[in-house]
């Protein structure tokens, strides 16, 4: 399907732990970005996931030769 | 007043005992042909990641088979011979729709909307039963099957919205893929039915539970724009089809004399790898 957006994926094992960034998906809107989170990753027993639109993040730092969140 | 409840099978009455024996048997057959349409679709799929749910929601159906099949095998003496591999083809209990392979991408979706969402409305109607066995298992599955509802909204949400082409694919889909789930589901008021009402297996009488899955599906069909063959009538969805009861089988929960595709049998029971069935003896 055409107009796929990249997400990045957020999760925590337990709910005293910091968030952390745990890969990304390609999706065509949220609702899948949200699917393909929870059934990519989900190796883990996660207390808490969410998705970010990779447009929106806001770099602070951002070297040129290397993607901050990989591929 | 207290609802009695059963710790095993042997406990149940008789008639009830049938009866739950032909729902258990009829859900693991769907979620064992569900599991392997999925478990199909981890390849092919339009998306690496719709790759991956697919495979996902595979791995949850053999779960839950698993499930089943355990609670069939010690509290009705059923055994793996039995529930899968001397079976004839006429003997089993799924939805039809799941007989064959899947043709294209929207049959998955339809069926992954339509299928989990019939056996999610009877499991959340197994939620408290008075049946312990299944009272104890049967929460995890409805936590699961959460996921794969999502899956099939967002699919269906994303086919329904972007072209023509992918609408068209979407309803010819689901209007296959809707009558072999309403026989499926069966009648309102089958004495079957009742009788599980009656001693508290399920928490609704079958007319509301059916009628659950109706509503359910046919408004999310509506918002999306998306004629599927339900009709409101009275605040109600209904079929705008007739389904004929009259010689509908409640062990198999179909109308006519259909039957599972044999090859898909033979993947199944891992017919090509009989010999390495270690410690079985032919």
């Amino acid at each position: 399907m055409a107009s796929q957006r990249i997400y990045e994926v957020f999760a925590r094992k337990a709910h005293e732990e910091p968030i952390m960034h745990v890969g990304s998906v390609n999706a065509p809107n949220d609702e899948l970005a949200k699917v393909y989170a929870w059934t990519a990753y989900d190796e883990e027993s996660w207390v808490e996931m969410c998705v970010v639109r990779r447009s929106e993040i806001i770099p602070v730092l951002n070297p040129e030769d290397k993607p901050i969140w990989g591929n | 007043m207290t609802q009695q409840t059963f710790a095993s099978a042997k406990n149940l009455p008789a008639d009830c005992r049938d009866a739950v024996h032909a729902l258990l048997l009829a859900m693991s057959d769907t979620k064992m042909f569900l599991g392997f349409h999925y478990g199909e679709w981890t390849f092919g799929t339009p998306a690496l990641e719709a790759g991956i749910a697919a495979c996902c929601m595979s791995q949850d159906e053999f779960g839950h088979l698993r499930l089943l099949h355990a609670c069939l095998t010690s509290q009705f003496g059923d055994s793996a011979s039995t529930l899968i591999e001397k079976r004839a083809l006429n003997e089993f209990a799924n939805i039809a729709c799941l007989d064959r392979p899947l043709a294209k991408w929207a049959d998955f979706v339809a069926i992954n909307l339509f299928s989990d969402g019939a056996l999610t409305v009877i499991l959340t109607g197994l939620q408290k039963s008075a049946f312990e066995p299944v009272a104890n298992f049967v929460d995890k599955m409805v936590e699961e099957e959460k996921h794969h509802i999502r899956n099939a909204q967002g699919w269906f949400r994303t086919l329904a919205t972007y072209n023509s082409q992918t609408k068209a694919a979407l309803e010819e889909a689901s209007r296959w893929a809707l009558s072999p789930t309403l026989e499926w589901l069966g009648p309102a008021n089958h004495a079957m039915m009742q009788t599980l009402e009656q001693y508290g297996i399920v928490n609704a009488s079958w007319e509301t539970l059916r009628q659950r899955f109706l509503d359910w599906v046919g408004a999310f069909a509506h918002d999306q724009k998306i004629f599927i063959g339900l009709e409101q009538k009275n605040g109600h969805w209904t079929p705008t089809f007739p389904i004929d009861f009259s010689k509908w089988n409640p062990n198999l929960r179909r109308c006519a004399l259909t039957q599972p595709d044999e090859k898909i049998l033979y993947h199944l029971r891992g017919s090509k790898n009989a010999i390495f069935k270690l410690g079985e003896h032919n």
